[in-house]
């Protein structure tokens, strides 16, 4: 405690010193040197930048917020204790930051496959998705069910290309796959959300189908 | 570029020429304006498209919970560092590939000896022995 105590205050001395916050424009790799010399403030300045998305993306990968806590939380613990291992020239610090949170979420979800299937939650009312007339929240409540029924590496693969717009080099590269091996799981992962659609009969409402009423709905 | 890496792409990445690998992309739009069914091909895989789209629009902003960021910056106040990575030389990151190779080598000698015929006793050695015999027999008798 005594010795990260001192670093964390010689890191808040050095930058007042220097005046101007310097993390606002330091690219996050060279945060990540400063973190690994013990600079604290640099590490507030990657939780500044990062907790947020990360936050976001455990979230949707493990289905529920208070998981999603604990896993960035670890997440944030290794970008401290562990900036000394990383060296400049190897992946970018979004990718190893990618990497450690997609890892400890897939390893919770693993730990806890007894509890998961890969059967999407059962709608509570059947009556309007044929229709169309499905609410809003009703077909986001659905649609994550389904995702979330997904094996979790093809959950992943989705959720890095789909909602977290890397290309394909980054995502493969965050889950230490060839992008052929994150190919075959977009694909497998993509026709097993739409059988799982089909199945909740999400197929047939104006979420899934080309519709001005839905845009009405945001 | 040809219709089945087309499907393949179409299939991984969505109807949504963006999302397709930036190296492959024009090719595949150019093949896919050679198809004549392009407009059933991308019909279902833009259905999901569209699905998840509403979804990352639904569920987007997701605040961080109160407190939690404030909890993340305390982490160095509690926590020690971890110890620097020890700077491994270059060469030495090769050591599986140098044992096996060793390894193999010393299996294969013995592999190799095991496989000869025992060795006979050369004839220079034969008549050194000999001579070495005759001349100590002398030195005794003289």
């Amino acid at each position: 405690m005594g010795v990260a105590r001192l670093m964390y205050l010689k890191g808040d001395m050095s930058y007042a010193q220097g005046g101007a916050d310097r993390s606002e424009e330091a690219t996050d790799e060279a945060l990540f040197q400063r973190v690994a010399e013990g600079d604290a403030r640099a590490y507030r300045g990657l939780v500044d930048r990062h907790a947020a998305p990360q936050f976001r993306y455990a979230r949707r990968l493990l289905g529920n917020g208070d998981d999603a806590q604990e896993v960035v939380q670890e997440a944030f613990l290794r970008v401290w204790r562990e900036a000394g291992r990383w060296r400049p020239g190897q992946a970018k610090f979004t990718t190893w930051l990618y990497r450690v949170v997609t890892n400890l979420c897939i390893d919770r979800k693993r730990r806890w496959r007894v509890l998961f299937t890969d059967q999407p939650p059962e709608r509570a009312d059947e009556g309007p998705a044929a229709d169309g007339r499905m609410m809003a929240a009703e077909q986001a409540a659905a649609l994550q069910g389904c995702l979330d029924a997904l094996a979790p590496r093809q959950r992943s693969a989705i959720l890095l290309c789909y909602f977290e717009e890397m290309s394909n080099r980054e995502a493969a590269e965050v889950m230490g796959l060839s992008v052929d091996a994150l190919e075959s799981l977009l694909t497998r992962g993509r026709q097993r959300l739409r059988e799982l659609l089909a199945r909740q009969g999400i197929d047939k409402t104006d979420w899934y189908n080309e519709s001005q009423e839905t845009d009405r709905h945001y | 570029m040809n219709r089945k890496r087309l499907i393949g792409i179409i299939e991984s990445y969505g109807a949504d020429e963006a999302r397709w690998p930036e190296a492959e992309r024009a090719a595949a739009m150019a093949e896919l304006d050679r198809q004549p069914d392009a407009e059933a091909l991308l019909a279902a895989p833009a259905g999901l498209d569209r699905a998840l789209s509403r979804l990352k629009a639904a569920t987007g902003d997701a605040a961080l919970p109160p407190g939690f960021l404030a909890k993340l910056q305390t982490i160095p106040l509690t926590r020690r560092q971890g110890r620097r990575g020890i700077e491994v030389p270059d060469w030495l990151k090769a050591w599986p590939q140098l044992s096996s190779l060793a390894a193999g080598m010393m299996l294969a000698g013995f592999v190799a000896g095991m496989a000869l015929p025992p060795q006979q006793p050369s004839v220079e050695i034969e008549i050194g022995l000999a001579v070495y015999g005759t001349s100590m027999n002398a030195e005794i008798g003289s």
